[in-house]
C-alpha cells in the first residue's frame, strides 16, 4: 500500500459518508461520483510503476504503465456518467413529484 | 457471427427496430424474437450436451487482455429458462408493448444484456453487464411514474450502483494479484492464494456487492419497494430472474476462490435472510409486497444450500430453476388481479375462483408449489436443501421452524381464494357461484365487467404452470445440468417428508388462526417498519465490516 492507493480508499469512504449523510438527494448522487472516481483512481494506482510513461503510441513499450486497466476505467467513467444522467433525470421527476429534494420527507410520504 | 454472439445482439438490434418503426403489427417482433432465441438456446444446449464446455475470445485479442464467451452447463441452462421466462413477460405483457413500444424496447434490450451477463466469462464484462441491467431495470421499475415508483426506482438505482461500485474495488484487488480479468486465468492463481490477505479481503468485497445486487439479510430494504412498485410484468421479471443474477456470480465466485473463509457465515446470513424474508412476508398485507417478501425469503434459502455442501448446491440451483417459474405466474396472477379489482389489500380480496376459474386454478398450483408441497414446484429444491444440512441437527430443527412460517404466509395467501359470502365450499365455487354472483350484480357494481385474460396471458401461465408442475414431477432434470450420473438418485419423494408437510401446514394453520388472524402487534409494527436510506447505506457498510471482523479479526474459519 503506497499514500496513493490509502489516499483513494480515504475518499472511497467519504463518498460512502456523504451518500450515507446527505439530506439532499443530489448530493447523494455527487458523493456517488466522488466514491467512483476514487475507485478508478486506484484501480490505476495499482496498475501504475515508477517512473512509467502514459501508453499512446510512440511511447517504448517497456517504459509504458499496464494500458489495460487504462482502457477498462475510461469504460467504468462512461458507465458512471450514464448511471448520474439517469439518477440527476429522476430527480428532476421526484422534485416534480414531491417538491422537496430531501430524503426524509420523499421517503416518509405516503403515497 | 457465432451462435453467441448472435444471441445477445438479436434481441438488442429486435428492441431497436421495435422502437423504430410503427406499424400496427410491429409488437409481434417481440414476440418472433423470443422464438428464435428459443431455437437458438434450444442448438446451443444441444451442442454442451454433445461437445462440453465452448470458449470465444473476441475481437483477436489474447485470453488475457481479450473479451471471453463461454457456454458451460450453468450458462447453458440459466439461458434457456431466462428466455422460458422472458417469453412468459413478452406474452403477458403484449398489449402494452402494443400501446408503448418503449416498454417493448427497455424489455428487449435488457434481455440482451442479461443474455451477455451470462454468457460472459471475464469479470469486467460482468461489471458492465450489472450496471447495464441495473439502468435498464430501473427505468422498468419507473415506468409507471407515480410517486411510489419513481421514490422505489430511485432508491433502487443508488443502492445499486453503490454495491457494483464495491465489486469493482473487488476486481481491483484481483487483478493487483493476478493481472487479469479472465474467469478461467483468474481461477488457476486465485485458489493458491487463499491463504493471502488481499485475495480475502478481495472476496469480502465482491460478496458484499453480490449481496447488495441479490437481496442478503442486511441489505434487502431496496426490493420489496422495487418489486411493489414496479408494473407486475417487471415484478415477475425481476422476482423470478433477475434477482438470481447476483447468486449466479455468486456461484461463479466460489468457483473462482474456492474460498476456505466465510462459509459457516453465509449459512447463518443464509438463516437469517430465510426467517426475516419470512416474518416480514406473514407481516404485509399488501399481497405484491408479500409475494417479494417471500422471494427475499427463497434466496436465503437458496443461500444456504449454496454454503453447505456440494449436494446442496445442486439443491440450490434446482430451486433457483423452479422458484423463477412459479415465483413469476404468481406476479401475473396478482397483476391481473390487481387490475380487475383495483384492490392490492388480501384482506379485502376475495371470491377469486368466481371471477376466473383459469387463473384461480393456475394460481393455486403456483401456490402449491411455493409452499412446498410434494408433486409440486418447490418441493424438490426445498427437501434437497433441506436434507444437506441433516449432518447438524439443530440447524436441520431451525430450518423446519423457519419453514413453518413460510406455510403462515401461504395460508394467508389462500384467503383470497374464500368466496365473497364467507361459506367456504370448492364445489359451490366452481359451480353455484358465478351464477349467484350474476344475481347480485347490482350490489357489485365496482365488478360488473367480467374479468377477462388475453389469450397471450393465458398462454403465458399455461408455460409457466406446465414448467413448474413439471420440475416438481420430474426432479431427474437436474442431472443433466450438473452432468451427473444418470443412476444417481438425487432425490425420491418420500412418506416421511410428505407427512413433516402436512404436519408443518397444520402448525402454520394455527399460528395463523392464533396470531395472524388476530393482527398481533408485532405484525402491526413489522408492517410499518421503514428503513430510510441512510440507514440502507449503513447496512452495506456494516454487511461489509461484519464479514471483515469476522474473518480478520476473529479468525472463525
Amino acid at each position: 500500500m503506497d499514500s496513493k492507493q490509502i489516499m483513494s480508499l480515504i475518499a472511497v469512504m467519504l463518498g460512502i459518508y456523504g451518500v450515507a449523510t446527505s439530506r439532499n438527494i443530489v448530493k447523494s448522487i455527487l458523493c456517488l461520483q466522488v466514491m467512483e472516481s476514487s475507485i478508478i483512481l486506484l484501480f490505476l494506482s495499482f496498475a501504475d510503476k515508477p517512473y512509467s510513461v502514459p501508453p499512446i503510441y510512440p511511447a517504448n513499450a517497456a517504459s509504458m504503465v499496464d494500458p489495460l486497466p487504462q482502457a477498462l476505467m475510461i469504460t467504468t467513467i462512461i458507465i458512471g456518467s450514464s448511471i448520474n444522467a439517469l439518477a440527476l433525470m429522476l430527480s428532476i421527476k421526484i422534485y416534480h413529484k414531491f417538491n422537496t429534494l430531501n430524503w426524509d420527507e420523499i421517503m416518509q410520504k405516503e403515497h | 457471427m457465432s451462435i453467441e454472439l448472435s444471441m445477445i445482439f438479436i434481441p438488442i438490434i429486435a428492441s431497436i427496430i421495435l422502437f423504430s418503426f410503427d406499424n400496427r403489427y410491429i409488437h409481434y417482433v417481440a414476440v418472433l424474437t423470443q422464438a428464435i432465441l428459443l431455437i437458438l438456446a434450444g442448438t446451443m444446449y444441444r451442442q454442451f450436451i454433445l461437445f462440453g464446455d465452448k470458449k470465444l475470445v473476441l475481437g483477436g485479442f489474447s485470453q488475457i487482455a481479450g473479451i471471453e464467451l463461454r457456454v458451460d452447463g450453468m450458462a447453458s441452462s440459466f439461458m434457456l429458462i431466462s428466455i422460458l421466462i422472458w417469453t412468459a413477460v413478452v406474452l403477458y405483457s403484449l398489449d402494452k408493448i402494443k400501446e408503448d413500444t418503449t416498454f417493448g424496447f427497455f424489455l428487449l434490450f435488457l434481455q440482451g444484456a442479461f443474455i451477455g451477463f451470462l454468457l460472459a466469462n471475464d469479470l469486467f464484462t460482468i461489471f458492465i453487464f450489472i450496471d447495464l441491467i441495473t439502468i435498464l431495470s430501473t427505468l422498468l421499475i419507473v415506468y409507471e411514474r407515480d410517486d411510489f415508483s419513481l421514490r422505489a426506482g430511485f432508491n433502487y438505482l443508488l443502492i445499486n450502483s453503490l454495491g457494483t461500485l464495491l465489486y469493482l474495488i473487488g476486481l481491483a484487488l484481483i487483478y493487483n494479484l493476478t493481472g487479469s480479468f479472465n474467469i478461467t486465468i483468474v481461477s488457476q492463481i486465485l485458489p493458491g492464494l487463499s491463504g493471502n490477505e488481499y485475495a480475502q479481503l478481495a472476496y469480502i468485497f465482491v460478496v458484499a456487492a453480490l449481496g447488495v445486487k441479490s437481496a442478503f439479510f442486511p441489505v434487502y430494504n431496496w426490493l420489496p419497494k422495487a418489486h411493489g412498485a414496479a408494473p407486475s410484468a417487471v415484478s415477475a421479471l425481476l422476482s423470478g430472474l433477475l434477482v438470481k443474477a447476483g447468486i449466479y456470480i455468486f456461484i461463479r465466485m466460489q468457483s473462482i476462490f474456492e474460498p476456505v473463509i466465510l462459509i459457516d457465515y453465509m449459512v447463518y446470513i443464509g438463516f437469517i435472510t430465510f426467517f426475516s424474508g419470512a416474518i416480514f412476508a406473514v407481516a404485509q398485507k399488501d399481497i405484491k409486497q408479500l409475494l417479494a417478501f417471500s422471494s427475499i425469503s427463497h434466496i436465503g434459502l437458496i443461500l444456504i444450500g449454496l454454503s453447505t455442501s456440494y449436494y446442496g448446491k445442486i439443491g440450490a440451483v434446482y430451486h433457483i430453476i423452479s422458484h423463477a417459474f412459479f415465483k413469476s405466474a404468481l406476479f401475473f396472477c396478482a397483476g391481473y388481479i390487481i387490475e380487475y379489482k383495483k384492490e392490492r389489500r388480501l384482506t379485502c380480496i376475495r371470491g377469486v375462483f368466481a371471477d376466473n376459474r383459469f387463473m384461480a386454478l393456475a394460481m393455486m398450483i403456483c401456490l402449491f408449489a411455493l409452499s412446498g408441497m410434494p408433486f409440486f414446484g418447490g418441493y424438490p429444491g426445498k427437501y434437497i436443501i433441506k436434507s444437506s444440512l441433516k449432518n447438524s441437527k439443530e440447524l436441520y430443527y431451525l430450518i423446519n421452524g423457519i419453514n413453518i412460517l413460510s406455510l403462515v404466509y401461504f395460508i394467508k395467501l389462500l384467503q383470497i381464494f374464500i368466496p365473497e359470502d364467507g361459506v367456504f365450499s370448492f364445489r359451490k365455487a366452481m359451480q353455484r357461484l358465478p351464477a349467484k354472483y350474476k344475481r347480485n350484480n347490482h350490489i357489485h357494481k365496482k365488478y360488473r365487467a367480467k374479468m377477462k385474460i388475453p389469450t397471450s396471458g393465458k398462454i403465458s401461465l399455461v408455460l409457466l404452470v406446465i414448467l413448474s408442475l413439471y420440475f416438481g414431477i420430474n426432479p431427474a432434470i437436474i442431472q443433466t445440468i450438473f452432468s451427473l450420473e444418470r443412476g444417481e438418485s438425487i432425490i425420491k419423494i418420500s412418506w416421511s417428508s410428505s407427512i413433516e408437510y402436512f404436519l408443518s401446514l397444520g402448525t402454520a394453520y394455527v399460528i395463523y388462526i392464533r396470531l395472524v388472524k388476530k393482527e398481533h402487534r408485532l405484525l402491526y409494527f413489522l408492517r410499518h417498519y421503514n428503513m430510510s436510506f441512510e440507514s440502507s447505506v449503513f447496512m452495506i457498510v456494516g454487511f461489509l465490516f461484519t464479514m471483515m471482523v469476522y474473518n480478520f479479526v476473529f479468525n472463525l474459519n
